[in-house]
């Protein structure tokens, strides 16, 4: 009996799966830049096939949101910021994706005394997008707390650019024993991994505004 | 010949019916409308039910109180009273002024009294007078009420939006559904009121038991005037008020229809009156008040609420002019209109 499908449910479950998807993606780029610092290639392919299965789920679920969305009209208030906020995060895999598909095609040679500063990075833009997925859960459920998150994405971004100028200007250290083209390629990915705390700051701006609009 | 007369002269309490479910009507679920919750053909459905029940079962306190200010006694003078406070809230919405059905009747059959030489129960009088300053004050004290029991629920329970949303739409259905019981009860006096004198309906008895009065006849006549006007007129009003006028979130709307249909509900509730006047404890007068101007306290209430914040002082400056001019036009146009139609149809308007 399709037509007795509690579809407000249907939805709550495809945003909360759809959230996961977003968390692990955001995880997997972690743990396989990790791996590509130690060197450990088998386990960094692992990720990279993990990444791209779950940058497709995440799609699906994005697909999936907008189907009920539109389809049942369930929240039509709210649906223009709901759809505007989960397209806005649909990024988030997207870039650890590209990521890490990039370490694997261009090889980028990581220095001993640059590792350190890449796994830091990578850590803290994780951990502004885990702490923006928290305040989008949070926006979802209570979201009169969801402020607190909010700042926490933007103290993990600001950390994040601290960290990359830093790593700047060590790459561009003249006693760096590198080429200018492979310091521009180290430069370049300093860029990609410091753009998933961007994204992260983005989409916690917008959420703030969401924010104040249900508040009543 | 007699039947079409009747027709005539109900004409212009039917034409305030429709007025009434083309413009008060549209602020039970213009933001509901609005905003896409609810269908304008499930709120125009539900309107109109709801409507029909609250002025034929609890329609005729407030018809009363109008009857205590003046029993108008012939057909053709209860014709000339409605159609001139139609005619003025016709004349004063067109200049954009501030207008009630509530006030525009009562000044109305004020000119009928001065018409017909009889004195108004000046008692009365200022019942009515003093509830049309309590309704947007006791509006607001509704709303503020209303505003923080739903706030402290939101901010104190994990509700995810979606249900939430759900949950806000069960709510402007339910209070909208009150809204409009409450609008028949309390506002069917402005649109058959002035007729029950001259009621041309007979009481009918269904099964030896259950007896359908002649009033009531006249009121269902009224509601479905009403409802017309619901379907007909109001789907434009209920976008322009969902839209426009009044940009309210769907939840502060539900606050707004509740503390509006509670304050149109206590001034026309027979039982509630009833209840507190056997406990010796001080009732609210049975007086068909402005559905608007609650409407405008209410807003003015949930901002009072948020901390006095975007508070259109000139709102309440508008709504203390309409108290005094809607009466004193409607009741010169009574007048005028009692002298035509003695003078020149040579109609009796005065029993």
């Amino acid at each position: 009996m399709r037509i007795f499908k509690d579809h407000n449910k249907e939805l709550e479950m495809e945003m909360d799966l759809y959230l996961n998807a977003l968390q692990k993606g955001s995880n997997t780029l972690l743990e396989g830049v990790k791996a590509y610092l130690r060197g450990e290639t088998e386990k960094f392919n692992e990720r990279i096939k993990l990444i791209t299965e779950q940058e497709k789920e995440a799609d699906e679920h994005l697909v999936n949101i907008k189907y009920v969305l539109f389809r049942y009209n369930l929240v039509p208030d709210l649906s223009a910021d709901i759809l505007e906020l989960m397209d806005a995060m649909d990024d988030i895999n997207d870039i650890a994706k590209e990521t890490l598909l990039d370490f694997q095609v261009i090889k980028p040679k990581i220095v001993p005394s640059l590792i350190d500063d890449f796994g830091h990075i990578t850590k803290k833009s994780n951990k502004a997008v885990e702490a923006l997925i928290k305040g989008v859960r949070i926006y979802l459920t209570e979201f009169s707390t969801v402020e607190d998150y909010i700042t926490k994405t933007n103290l993990f971004e600001s950390d994040v650019d601290t960290l990359q100028h830093n790593l700047k200007i060590k790459i561009f250290d003249e006693e760096l024993e590198c080429t200018l083209g492979e310091k521009l390629v180290l430069n370049k990915f300093a860029d990609k991994i410091a753009g998933l705390s961007d994204i992260a700051e983005m989409v916690a701006s917008k959420l703030s505004v969401f924010r104040f609009k249900r508040s009543i | 010949m007699e039947i079409l007369a009747t027709v005539i002269f109900l004409s212009a309490g039917l034409f305030m019916g429709w007025s009434l479910g083309g413009n008060d009507a549209a602020n039970i679920f213009g933001t509901a409308v609005g905003t896409r919750m609810i269908s304008f053909r499930t709120a125009a459905i539900i309107t109109s039910v709801f409507v029909i029940i609250g002025a034929v079962v609890g329609g005729s306190g407030t018809s009363d109180t109008l009857g205590e200010l003046g029993a108008i006694n012939k057909m053709a003078g209860a014709f000339a009273v409605s159609a001139s406070a139609a005619f003025t809230v016709m004349m004063m919405s067109k200049r954009g002024l501030p207008v009630s059905t509530s006030q525009a009747i009562v000044g109305a059959i004020i000119g009928w009294n001065i018409f017909a030489g009889f004195q108004t129960d000046t008692s009365v009088a200022v019942d009515i007078a003093q509830t049309w300053v309590f309704t947007p004050i006791l509006a607001a004290i509704f709303a503020i009420i209303i505003y923080w029991i739903v706030k402290y629920f939101i901010e104190h329970t994990k509700i995810h939006v979606v249900k939430m949303d759900k949950y806000t739409r069960y709510g402007l259905i339910i209070a909208g559904a009150f809204g409009a019981y409450s609008l028949g009860a309390n506002n069917i006096a402005n649109v058959m009121g002035v007729f029950i004198n001259v009621s041309p309906f007979n009481d009918i008895v269904i099964a030896n038991t259950i007896t359908f009065t002649g009033v009531q006849q006249l009121f269902l006549l009224g509601g479905i005037a009403i409802a017309v006007g619901v379907f007909t007129y109001s789907k434009k009003v209920m976008t322009t008020v969902g839209n426009s006028v009044f940009k309210l979130s769907p939840i502060t709307a539900f606050v707004v229809v509740l503390a509006t249909a509670l304050v149109l509900f206590v001034f026309s509730s027979e039982g509630l009156y009833n209840f507190l006047t056997s406990n010796n404890l001080p009732a609210f007068p049975l007086v068909p008040v402005s559905q608007s101007q609650a409407v405008i306290g209410a807003i003015m209430g949930i901002g009072l609420a948020k901390g006095g914040r975007n508070i259109d002082l000139s709102q309440i400056g508008k709504i203390g002019f309409g108290w005094i001019l809607t009466p004193l036009i409607s009741m010169l146009i009574s007048i005028v209109a009692l002298n035509i139609l003695q003078n020149v149809f040579l109609q009796s308007v005065v029993g």
